[in-house]
């Protein structure tokens, strides 16, 4: 027994000294799931330059690992993360400023300007976008063809969705989720994006940050306005007084993959989702269906406004992942062919594609992978009338109060309480004088 | 009780003292780590951003807004009933009576059941949450053995009970330590007086209280701050079999300080719930210890 | 006043039906584990496997997650050695030497366990920096301090119940004080630095904050981490990979219990005894 102990003992300390970078070395933080992209790119890297990379692959919540990375001064050369964030990491100065690269960089003329803008900040870019997503509302087909609902399903408003879900509930009460509606904290920025800005979108029109969480001229968050109590009681008639949907899946200890396996499953009528579930679904429910046989089992149609004088017909929202290198890394240059290395057009163009995510650069869009990919260039429309997220300094907070606003309404509280207690957390965080009301 | 006026006590007081200075370092750093979770409960530092590098004084605004705000005073509610449920009547009141019976029955499989529940305490949080999401979900143990064959319709026990799912799956978890201490504890008093209090009849409830009870009063008290203490802070196996949820309904203060800190970002804010935390919870161990030396005197 | 008495056969019988009863409520939230960790269409649901395989325990035993197994291994047996010792050494004069107020600061400090982890991380992430321990070291020692308080109050306790008679004889005999202890004390006091190491090993290796957050390489990461390749925010949910994972990860823990078991028995008692 001891020796055995012994030996494991001096097996670890050995693959612990082996492990350690050394300082000369690169390295880089990225999410499991992305090795396709990542290790060729570094074996090409690693024969071009002779130096080595060391990477750390991050099975879960690489946001918080990120952040704290940042935070404590620890963070590698090249890191990956969720684009809302950009401006925050900027603030703090934790993002290096890439124009110096971007600027003698050829490929930077193939993205999009929308998504340029979002990881440019003050004129300085902080990061490059790896791909985006745009969110609409699937449904089972089967599930429909039950409910008696017409397809191509095109609904106008708000009564329309709510409409369907009612058939899907009265023809299948098996259904548990008639309409799966990203609500809670514990889905995180999904509630905040798949869910409430979506509804949030489509409530009003654009005016002074009316159908928005922030008034960008006035330089001032929304604490309470018509948009955003519309979408507090679009989350009260699924939730409590329509109850059109269950409430485990949002709080089960795998939200994603219980989330997919219940759609595959049947157990969903209508979700609001992302782009990404056509592929994510079959995936994580360890089903192989071809192109076809997936257009059979589901379909997706644009998320409609509520109807109202003001509102837009449909609502849409992107966001994505960047690439970028942290400001503490002694060795900007490096990281930076690292980063040429990971973006090289073809190989990234057909991982793109593969992953079935929006490519965020128009070459990536020509490339063969990804014409061939119908799924892929149906979304075409949607990236083209689509809009980010209100990622000022201290979003991030903001956006936890949304998703506390939506986990309100499902205990019961009602929209005047939820929307003050939403109103008094923006106020703490950024003062009266900050806030603004729409009445 | 023993005093330095023995020699050798004295002689080895210095010796002692300097063996004692390694742990010493290491309390002092977790003092530090408390310290600075103290100062910062009394500003605005976030996580990100502007108030990252210069976070200010902010008073006693913090721990106001524990009161005036909402979440606060919920979660510390959910957790006292929680910590009542799962570990004073569950893990400390299921953990002694099995203590009891297993002393006084002659049951073949003893160690089978000692293998059962030591086998709750001894799993890893993250393997107990999921074993519990598939125990009570509508497609899990509970459902397919037990309601669907009795012709009721499958429930989701995560959905409608939560608060009760995560109390017994706490109890499930924990009443292990309780039964080795108290089942310890039983190794000192004879086996008749705890045959006699098991006994079934009207007395044996009598016996329980007047004769057992006295004797473990002791262990039981100490017991009772350890599992408060612990369970107060409970956090990862919640954390991943609800997150919380549903709605609020198992937000703890440990998920809320979590949501609070990392989520919102607001440091500070998160801060003030772990002090105030602690300032529950040494309230509630000076009620017991009280409690306690009142009773025996 | 008080008979020796047996009880009745229908108090006997309901007594292990009782019993049994217990053992089949602990044990059958463990039955999903096991059924699917051996299923080949291993799912999230309750279903009786028709076919058996070994494969997701061969998966399991082999490549990043053996690693990760030896990671978790090396942390909570250098942890709760560290513990042991460390708390051994202050316990031994908090039981021994006239301190005022000794229980009161014993339990203040205990209460320092409430504060939770994620309170301090902050402080502790960036120590760990200065001090070049954003590695496994740094987790070790982290986990260490996390386990003090309690270990040292438990232990105190235990050393309570020792009387000192033998301590001074073995000084009249002009052995030092290191001596005593390494000869006499720490061997009495076996039972109860079981259970403190046995406490310290479950804790450091349940453990996945401070090692998520401190270590700089996934090469380093231990099981609790590790459990978590098996689900992926956007990969496929390999539920045969992570029950199988689940048993390995919870297997040692159970083993060095029964290695134990005779020590931690006694330990208990000793642990438990001072309010």
């Amino acid at each position: 027994m001891r020796n055995l102990l012994l030996s494991v003992l001096t097996a670890s300390v050995a693959t612990g000294a082996l492990v350690s970078a050394a300082a000369a070395d690169i390295t880089i933080t990225y999410p499991s799931g992305w090795e396709g992209l990542m290790e060729p790119a570094f074996e090409e890297f690693e024969k071009k330059t002779g130096e080595k990379v060391v990477a750390t692959v991050v099975p879960k919540e690489i946001d918080k690992r990120i952040t704290i990375d940042l935070a404590g001064g620890a963070a590698t050369d090249v890191i990956v993360y969720d684009s809302y964030r950009t401006s925050e990491y900027a603030e703090s100065g934790y993002l290096a400023d890439l124009n110096g690269y971007t600027a003698s960089w050829a490929d930077w003329d193939h993205y999009f300007g929308s998504l340029k803008d979002i990881s440019t900040i003050d004129g300085a870019v902080r990061g490059i976008p790896v791909y985006t997503d745009v969110r609409m509302l699937w449904y089972n087909r089967a599930i429909f063809e039950k409910a008696g609902i017409a397809e191509p399903w095109e609904p106008k408003n708000w009564n329309d969705i709510f409409a369907a879900a009612e058939k899907i509930k009265a023809s299948n009460p098996d259904v548990e989720y008639p309409l799966y509606f990203p609500v809670g904290t514990k889905l995180g920025e999904a509630t905040t994006m798949q869910g409430f800005y979506m509804a949030l979108l489509g409530a009003d029109g654009a005016e002074g940050g009316a159908n928005r969480l922030r008034d960008w001229d006035a330089g001032q968050w929304i604490g309470d306005s018509p948009a955003i109590r519309k979408t507090l009681s679009f989350y009260q008639d699924v939730f409590v007084n329509k109850e059109l949907s269950g409430r485990e899946l949002y709080y089960t200890p795998d939200v994603w993959g219980d989330m997919r396996r219940a759609f595959a499953n049947g157990n969903i009528g209508i979700m609001a989702n992302g782009s990404w579930e056509f592929n994510s679904i079959w995936r994580s429910a360890g089903i192989e269906k071809s192109t076809d046989e997936r257009n059979e089992f589901m379909a997706w149609t644009k998320f409609p406004g509520d109807g109202s004088e003001n509102a837009p017909a449909t609502s849409n929202i992107s966001g994505g992942w960047n690439i970028a290198i942290a400001e503490s890394s002694e060795q900007k240059d490096l990281a930076w062919q690292l980063m040429e290395a990971i973006f090289e057009a073809d190989r990234y163009a057909e991982w793109v594609a593969g992953q079935g995510r929006p490519a965020v650069r128009r070459d990536a869009l020509e490339a063969p992978a990804y014409k061939a990919d119908a799924y892929l260039t149906s979304l075409s429309p949607l990236l083209e009338d689509t809009t980010g997220r209100d990622t000022f300094p201290g979003y991030s907070s903001v956006s936890a109060f949304v998703q506390q606003a939506t986990t309100d309404i499902l205990d019961g509280k009602s929209i005047d309480e939820t929307v003050a207690t939403f109103r008094e957390n923006l106020e703490d965080e950024f003062g009266e004088e900050e806030v603004k009301i729409i009445e | 009780m023993i005093s330095t006026s023995h020699v050798w006590l004295r002689r080895s007081a210095k010796p002692m003292a300097i063996a004692a200075i390694p742990a010493v370092l290491f309390i002092l750093l977790f003092i530090f780590y408390a310290g600075w979770t103290i100062w910062t409960s009394f500003t605005d530092l976030s996580l990100l951003g502007r108030k990252s590098i210069n976070p200010s004084f902010v008073g006693f605004d913090n721990y106001i807004r524990l009161i005036t705000r909402d979440g606060f005073l919920q979660s510390v509610w959910t957790t006292t009933v929680f910590t009542f449920f799962s570990a004073i009547v569950g893990q400390c009141g299921i953990g002694l009576l099995l203590a009891i019976i297993m002393k006084s029955s002659r049951f073949r499989l003893k160690s089978f059941v000692e293998f059962a529940i030591l086998f709750g305490w001894l799993a890893p949080d993250v393997v107990a949450a999921f074993m519990w999401n598939a125990f009570a979900s509508s497609d899990g143990m509970i459902n397919v053995i037990i309601l669907q064959p009795l012709g009721f319709e499958s429930v989701n026990l995560l959905n409608e009970y939560a608060i009760e799912v995560v109390i017994i799956s706490n109890i499930w978890k924990g009443t292990a330590w309780s039964y080795l201490l108290f089942s310890a504890a039983l190794d000192t008093v004879s086996r008749e007086v705890i045959e006699a209090a098991y006994m079934d009849g009207a007395n044996a409830l009598q016996r329980l209280r007047h004769v057992l009870l006295p004797l473990l009063r002791a262990q039981i008290a100490t017991n009772l701050l350890f599992v408060t203490i612990w369970t107060y802070a409970f956090f990862s196996l919640i954390y991943a079999l609800t997150g919380g949820g549903p709605g609020r309904e198992t937000e703890v203060l440990s998920i809320y300080m979590y949501k609070q800190a990392f989520d919102v970002g607001k440091l500070g804010y998160g801060s003030a719930v772990a002090i105030a935390m602690m300032l529950i919870v040494g309230g509630l161990s000076i009620f017991y210890v009280r409690q306690n030396k009142d009773q025996t005197r | 006043m008080m008979t020796s008495v047996k009880p009745s056969f229908t108090q006997s019988a309901s007594t292990n039906i009782l019993l049994a009863v217990v053992v089949i409520a602990w044990l059958s939230p463990l039955s999903w584990l096991l059924m699917t960790s051996v299923n080949p269409n291993a799912s999230g649901g309750f279903v009786v496997p028709t076919s058996f395989t070994l494969d997701h325990f061969v998966t399991v035993m082999s490549g990043t997650s053996l690693r990760q197994f030896l990671n978790s291994l090396f942390i909570a047996f250098t942890s709760a050695t560290l513990t042991a010792i460390l708390a051994a050494f202050a316990a031994y004069p908090f039981s021994r030497l006239n301190i005022p107020y000794k229980n009161t600061i014993l339990w203040s400090l205990a209460l320092l366990r409430i504060l939770p982890q994620t309170a301090i991380i902050i402080p502790v992430f960036l120590t760990g920096r200065a001090l070049g321990l954003l590695n496994t070291g740094g987790v070790i020692l982290v986990l260490t301090l996390m386990n003090l308080p309690f270990a040292i109050l438990l232990l105190k306790n235990f050393f309570d119940t020792i009387p000192s008679e033998l301590e001074e004889a073995s000084y009249m005999e002009g052995a030092t004080l290191y001596q005593t202890l390494a000869h006499v004390v720490f061997p009495l006091s076996r039972a109860g630095l079981a259970v403190i190491w046995f406490m310290a090993f479950t804790t450091a290796w349940n453990e996945f904050l401070f090692p998520f957050l401190m270590l700089r390489s996934d090469q380093a990461f231990p099981m609790a981490i590790g459990l978590y390749a098996a689900f992926g925010q956007y990969g496929a949910t390999d539920y045969g990979f992570l029950t199988s994972y689940s048993i390995i990860y919870t297997a040692p823990a159970i083993f060095v219990y029964f290695l134990l078991k005779r020590n931690l028995t006694t330990g208990f008692a000793g642990v438990g005894v001072k309010g």
